[in-house]
């Protein structure tokens, strides 16, 4: 990847600028109008048009700035806040929360921090103060911040204090008061907890007070003071940048996943950008971006970029194309490794364009525009510019599509050397490519092209109401969440699958759903053939699946005991019973529950990412440095000790730290590593081609199957599918290969049961469901009673047998089954040499009075050949 | 102090390129070498040639310096800092700094502005005005860069040698000169002078003992020189007195050998004769050997010239069977050339014509011939044979009736005799098949 850098043709700012945020005066939602009546409206398209760039520095002036596609213009000043501002937060368009403000420009409120210790709140478009307050007892606020709904903010001052304001500007609590002055706060995504820097450490406090389950943390995290901290909502990562010249990446626990090489200088801001994939950090004339997982992507010196005469610039930007063009050449086969070249090229290209500069100065300020695509950059010498990520690739067989410029895709088939170009009417902002599609997310529309028959010039075109959040591909749909707060669901081919989907919804997630589509990122959304799970981000424990036809709820949410990672679907089977759910937790346990009745049950420890097969039922998981593939992960509901033998279990360090499985489809899995390399795995090839026969009831092929391939754990998930299909000849022959004995003692013993409900129920007891089984005897037609009473006899749940006989004699009037079952206790008791202790065994046996054995033996024989009868007269389904 | 003034001072000393990192927390606690250190740079920033004293050991030399320093800033920048805050080296010195720090800071602002590049005002201070924009000078400066550069790599290669050394050589060294230390330090000192007595001595002991060995083999390589001159005079002896005896025995002439030479003599002569009958013997055979064979292709000769005519006889007797008279001259023409072309060397010839049998008589094979004058005499083949022996053969056959009448005959069937004989010649068994042929038509 690599930024371009957008250079506006003046610089009104007289002083450092220290701050910069992108401010919507309207909102999200009536973007047309504002593009109108907004100032300036040249030219600018629909979603940005609503969309402007304030920054504020040590001039005490706020400017505000309208970008462009190709250019940033400055639109005077806003205010005179006639005080050096240190930090600054926009406090939200206020009308999607519910009324609050009202009127003209209330989204155009912004926070301030000065250096006279005050927090003042200042509207942007009219330039009137709107409140000031004493932030600090003594020194300057150094930094502000608003939570994402903009409706509560936090201050960090000088002299060590953390306090939280109300969106109107009133104090409602000092949260911490530090020994060193606090540099950086930032909120959690629920804003129930605020993350400070102060000298060395990184805190974490609760804002209610320390509260069960929400103790605050505070860990070292630099050897210097910490000058930049970012929290994101999106995965709750923490990024920190320090004088050490390190970057820092944190889990929410105060984790280290990830440090950098210490740079020349310090690091001196960072942001997370709002998809949550990539980071921004910026030092002294440098801006980097990063992977999640600390790697960098692109490398800018913002010093090449000259001023004014815009010379400089283009020799910034073709060094940054030549850097790209590079890359490209580089990594065009394999997209293993792909970032890292990319980086480093793109370093190369700003070092050769360093001789003939003007200065920067060290990054001050980072701001991402809510729909990922540009990052305003302030610096040290008074300078706003605004980077573009570009070189985004995906690849699907032979076609790479790469993010070539703003408006514009370039595909290239590797298989016939063609190249096409995409033009785009707006900002490409989303880029997938995955079975024979490519899809485009503009800020406006998403465009999906049929890659299959490489058909460009037609795409199915989709409005969109607001910008994408994330665009998750699957098989069957293609699935939107937007800034918006709602989900949309397109067909294969790009036509909306469910006019209903985005409403219900909506509806199913409640208060949530902005939220969760806001901050959905391919790991908090799961997508499959006929269900679509949601993690919400709130709580982080509640994981909600809706249908794709209708989207109503499938079942109850299911609420895990600890926050959520990672959710995944199983993609294979289809059928809503047959569908899994995989979770991920943040204690590192796997879990797989089914998605209608939650049993949940857990898989392994330590993992880091799961993925399932795109062409099976099977579970592939990163844990602690090793490949565990599960081929049946269903088998766990059948037999744990199946679920077991059905795992595959591989010492993989080629994975190193930290993998992430990107995908895994048929028998490949690409799993990224945490120094950003795209490892590519070939994993079992038979069990694709196991769970095709068995979907097509080719059971003698798929234990032909097996006997070829020679793996016990194909055995083992052939056994726990047959079982499950109740193909007893399967199982058998399965269960011999594997040598379980027991199991296939049972299994013959099964088979040998004449009803089919007999068999079933003894099929339930092999899954260790009792009740299940007895249910499934009494609701048989006529009620097997004589088979219950045995099953319950035989597990020595002798009052439960009891009972069960002795309602049975009472309603047919024969008797017969109580004796029966008081001559099997008699039997136990006798060989154990022990006294009846069971009140109603006791009476039981007075009743009954002496057993006789002949006629225990004749009530036998008659319940067993009036069974037999029945089978042959066709009462039961089928015969054995 | 204030965070904004601490930050833009370590951002605007980061950009001058103030060599050291400056932390924001640098200046929390007085930290006076640090802001002595920044003050010394920035003047020098300021103004090259300045003349400051760096010494801030005692609490006078501190006081000195600043005043030092703040005269030189205000004399030269017309910026007045007080020494007192400076001497608290706190944040109410960065602030004082930070005056005199920025506005060198917006002098290269406005010159990166005004002139070609920011990073060219780094390099201001040693180049002076020249700016090296120029692409002469550029060009002329390049080669004294490059001998330079191979200097610096020579010197540098040297230096590396020099230092791999160091690491062997620094403990020995350190020993060295710890012991002279202590022996200069403490002079008399018991220890350090009974080691250099002690050394002294074991030298003078291991001179002694060097002279000593040297001396003993020098008298050893004298005795050797002597027991070899002595082989070597006996050795020579011994060559005179062998040399002696070679010349008597050369003197004496052995018996038997006026015997031996006579004997020598007679075989020579027995030899020469032995050889001439040998010669003689030898040409005879030689003789023998060529007149066997040019009897022999004689012989041959003959014998193909006989087989000539009678091919040409019998087609001669076709034709003649056919009433063609000329061929006979015709045929005897043809094998007149034959035998007269080969035996051209046999002019003399007084051998007796080889007897060749007459393959078929014509005679007794067609005993009905439809021309019965003179044909019953064709078998005389016996004179015929004479008559071809000599060159004139032709002519006697001419007077053969025969032959005449054979010739009157077929005087118009000329060109077809001629084929035949042509073809007669080729392959005369085929011929004569075809003839047996026509006369079974006939």
């Amino acid at each position: 990847m690599r930024l371009t850098i957008l250079e506006p043709a003046s610089q009104p700012h007289t002083g450092v600028v220290a701050c910069v945020d992108w401010v919507s005066p309207t909102g999200g939602a009536s973007s047309s109008s504002s593009s109108s009546s907004g100032a300036g409206g040249r030219g600018a398209s629909r979603g940005r048009g609503a969309l402007e760039l304030v920054t504020a520095g040590d001039d005490g002036s706020l400017q505000r700035w309208v970008p462009g596609l190709d250019a940033l213009e400055a639109t005077g000043p806003a205010a005179e806040a006639g005080v050096a501002v240190t930090g600054m937060a926009w406090l939200g368009s206020g009308g999607r929360g519910g009324g609050g403000g009202g009127g003209g420009g209330a989204g155009t409120v912004v926070a301030l921090a000065c250096s006279d210790g005050t927090l003042r709140l200042f509207n942007a478009l009219t330039g009137r103060e709107e409140k000031q307050a004493a932030a600090t007892s003594a020194g300057a606020a150094v930094c502000v911040a608003a939570d994402a709904d903009g409706a509560v903010l936090a201050t960090g001052g000088e002299d060590g204090s953390v306090k939280v304001w109300s969106r109107a500007g009133m104090l409602r609590a000092t949260v911490a008061m530090a020994d060193a002055p606090v540099f950086a706060v930032s909120w959690s995504a629920g804003a129930d907890r605020i993350l400070f820097a102060s000298g060395r450490t990184l805190a974490i406090k609760s804002v209610a007070g320390d509260r069960a389950g929400k103790a605050s943390v505070s860990w070292t995290a630099h050897d210097g003071p910490v000058l930049c901290a970012d929290w994101s909502p999106v995965h709750s990562l923490v990024v920190s940048g320090g004088e050490d010249g390190k970057y820092k990446v944190w889990d929410s626990e105060g984790r280290a996943l990830f440090a950098s090489a210490p740079l020349l200088h310090p690091v001196t801001s960072v942001a997370w950008s709002p998809r949550g994939e990539s980071f921004a950090a910026g030092g002294f004339e440098t801006l980097r971006l990063c992977d999640r997982a600390g790697w960098s992507l692109a490398r800018q010196s913002l010093a090449a970029s000259g001023v004014g005469s815009g010379k400089a610039a283009a020799a910034g930007e073709a060094a940054a194309g030549a850097g790209g063009s590079a890359a490209r050449a580089g990594a065009a086969g394999a997209a293993a490794a792909d970032g890292a070249a990319g980086a480093d090229d793109a370093s190369g290209g700003g070092g050769a364009a360093a001789s003939d500069a003007v200065p920067f100065g060290s990054v001050l300020a980072l701001s991402w525009s809510p729909d990922g695509t540009a990052l305003a950059v302030g610096g040290a010498a008074g300078r706003v510019v605004v980077a573009q990520p570009l070189g985004r690739r995906v690849s699907e067989g032979g076609l790479f599509a790469e993010h070539s410029a703003p408006r514009e895709v370039r595909v290239v088939d590797a298989s016939d050397g063609t190249t096409e170009s995409l033009e785009l009417r707006d900002r490409v902002t989303h880029l997938s490519l995955a079975y024979g599609r490519l899809v485009v997310c503009t800020e406006t529309q998403c465009c999906v092209y049929d890659a299959a028959k490489r058909s460009w010039a037609t795409p199915h075109v989709t409005d969109l109401r607001s910008p994408a959040t994330l665009l998750l591909q699957g098989a069957r749909h293609i699935l939107v969440a937007d800034a918006g707060g709602s989900l949309a669901l397109l067909g294969e081919d790009g036509r909306p699958a469910s006019t209903a989907f985005s409403a219900a919804v909506a509806r199913g997630l409640g208060a949530t759903a902005a939220r969760a589509a806001a901050c959905a990122d391919d790991a908090s959304l799961a997508l499959a053939p006929d269900c679509v799970a949601v993690l919400d981000r709130a709580d982080g424990r509640t994981v909600r699946v809706f249908e794709t036809r209708s989207g109503r709820p499938v079942g109850v949410p299911y609420v895990h005991t600890v926050a959520v990672r990672q959710v995944a679907l199983s993609q294979f089977t289809p059928g809503l019973a047959e569908r899994r759910l995989a979770i991920v937790d943040s204690a590192g346990d796997l879990w797989v529950t089914p998605v209608l009745v939650h049993e949940p049950e857990k898989l392994a420890s330590m993992v880091e990412s799961a993925a399932w097969c795109d062409a099976a039922d099977a579970l592939l998981a990163c844990a602690d440095g090793r490949r565990v593939l599960w081929h049946c992960p269903s088998a766990v509901w059948v037999d744990r000790d199946l679920c077991e033998a059905a795992r595959e279990d591989v010492a993989a360090p080629a994975f190193g730290r930290i993998p992430r499985v990107l995908s895994y489809r048929g028998s490949r899995c690409v799993v990224r590593r945490g120094d950003g390399a795209a490892v590519h795995a070939s994993v079992s090839v038979n069990t694709p081609l196991l769970y095709g026969l068995v979907r097509g009831s080719r059971w003698e092929h798929a234990v032909r199957l097996c006997r070829q391939a020679k793996e016990r754990p194909l055995w083992a998930a052939l056994a726990a599918m047959a079982l499950n299909a109740s193909q007893l000849d399967t199982a058998e022959i399965a269960l011999a290969s594997l040598g379980m004995a027991d199991k296939l003692a049972f299994v013959l013993h099964v088979r040998d049961v004449p009803s089919e409900e007999g068999r079933a129920a003894e099929m339930a007891l092999f899954r260790r469901c009792p009740d299940e089984a007895e249910a499934i005897l009494m609701q048989a037609s006529p009620p097997l009673v004589y088979r219950a009473v045995k099953l319950n006899v035989r597990l020595f749940r002798w009052e439960r047998a009891l009972a069960l006989a002795r309602e049975h004699d009472a309603s047919s009037g024969k008797g017969g089954l109580t004796e029966l079952v008081v001559a099997a206790r008699q039997r136990l008791l006798d060989a154990l040499g022990r006294e009846e202790t069971i009140a109603s065994f006791q009476s039981a046996a007075q009743a009954v009075g002496t057993v006789d054995e002949a006629r225990v033996r004749a009530t036998k024989d008659r319940e067993r050949s009036a069974e037999q009868s029945a089978v042959a007269g066709g009462a039961y389904g089928g015969s054995a | 102090m204030s965070f904004r003034e601490l930050r833009n001072f370590t951002e605007i000393m980061r950009a001058l390129g103030y060599p050291r990192k400056l932390s924001m927390e640098s200046f929390r606690s007085p930290n006076f070498p640090l802001v002595a250190d920044i003050l010394y740079w920035l003047v020098f920033r300021y103004d090259p040639l300045a003349s400051l004293s760096d010494n801030i050991e005692t609490p006078d030399d501190r006081v000195a310096f600043l005043q030092a320093a703040t005269h030189i800033v205000a004399s030269k920048a017309r910026i007045r800092m007080k020494s007192k805050n400076l001497y608290a080296a706190d944040g109410r010195a960065v602030r004082e700094m930070l005056r005199l720090a920025s506005t060198l800071y917006e002098a290269v602002r406005s010159h990166t502005s005004a002139e070609t590049g920011w990073g060219m005002v780094a390099e201001e201070d040693e180049h002076g005005e020249a700016l090296a924009s120029d692409l002469d000078a550029k060009l002329s400066g390049g080669e004294a860069v490059r001998d330079q550069a191979r200097a610096i790599t020579e010197r540098g290669v040297t230096l590396f040698g020099l230092l791999e050394d160091e690491e062997a050589l620094r403990e020995d060294r350190a020993k060295a000169l710890r012991f002279l230390d202590a022996a200069s330090s403490k002079v008399g000192h018991k220890e350090e002078q009974a080691y250099v007595e002690k050394s002294v001595r074991d030298a003078l002991r291991e001179a002694e003992e060097q002279t000593a060995a040297l001396q003993r083999q020098i008298s050893e390589l004298e005795a050797d020189e002597k027991s070899l001159t002595a082989r070597l005079s006996k050795t020579k002896a011994e060559l005179e007195r062998s040399q002696q005896r070679l010349a008597t025995v050369k003197n004496v002439r052995p018996t038997f050998m006026d015997q031996y030479e006579r004997l020598e003599a007679e075989l020579a002569e027995e030899y020469a004769a032995f050889v001439r009958k040998y010669r003689n013997l030898d040409f005879l055979e030689q003789e023998l050997t060529a007149l066997e064979e040019r009897e022999k292709s004689k012989a041959a000769a003959s014998n193909k010239a006989l087989q000539l005519l009678q091919a040409q006889l019998e087609e001669e007797a076709v034709l003649f069977d056919r009433g063609d008279e000329n061929v006979s001259d015709k045929a005897f023409a043809a094998v007149r050339e034959g035998a007269g072309g080969r035996g051209g060397g046999e002019a003399d010839g007084d051998e007796a014509p080889v007897p060749v049998p007459r393959p078929r008589a014509a005679a007794g094979e067609r005993p009905g011939a439809a021309v019965p004058g003179g044909r019953m005499d064709r078998p005389a083949g016996p004179k015929r044979h004479v008559a071809r022996g000599s060159m004139r053969a032709p002519e006697d056959a001419d007077d053969d009736e025969d032959e005449d009448d054979v010739d009157e005959d077929g005087e118009s069937d000329l060109g077809s005799a001629d084929g035949e004989s042509e073809l007669g010649s080729e392959d005369d068994l085929g011929d004569e098949e075809d003839d047996e042929e026509f006369e079974d038509d006939f």
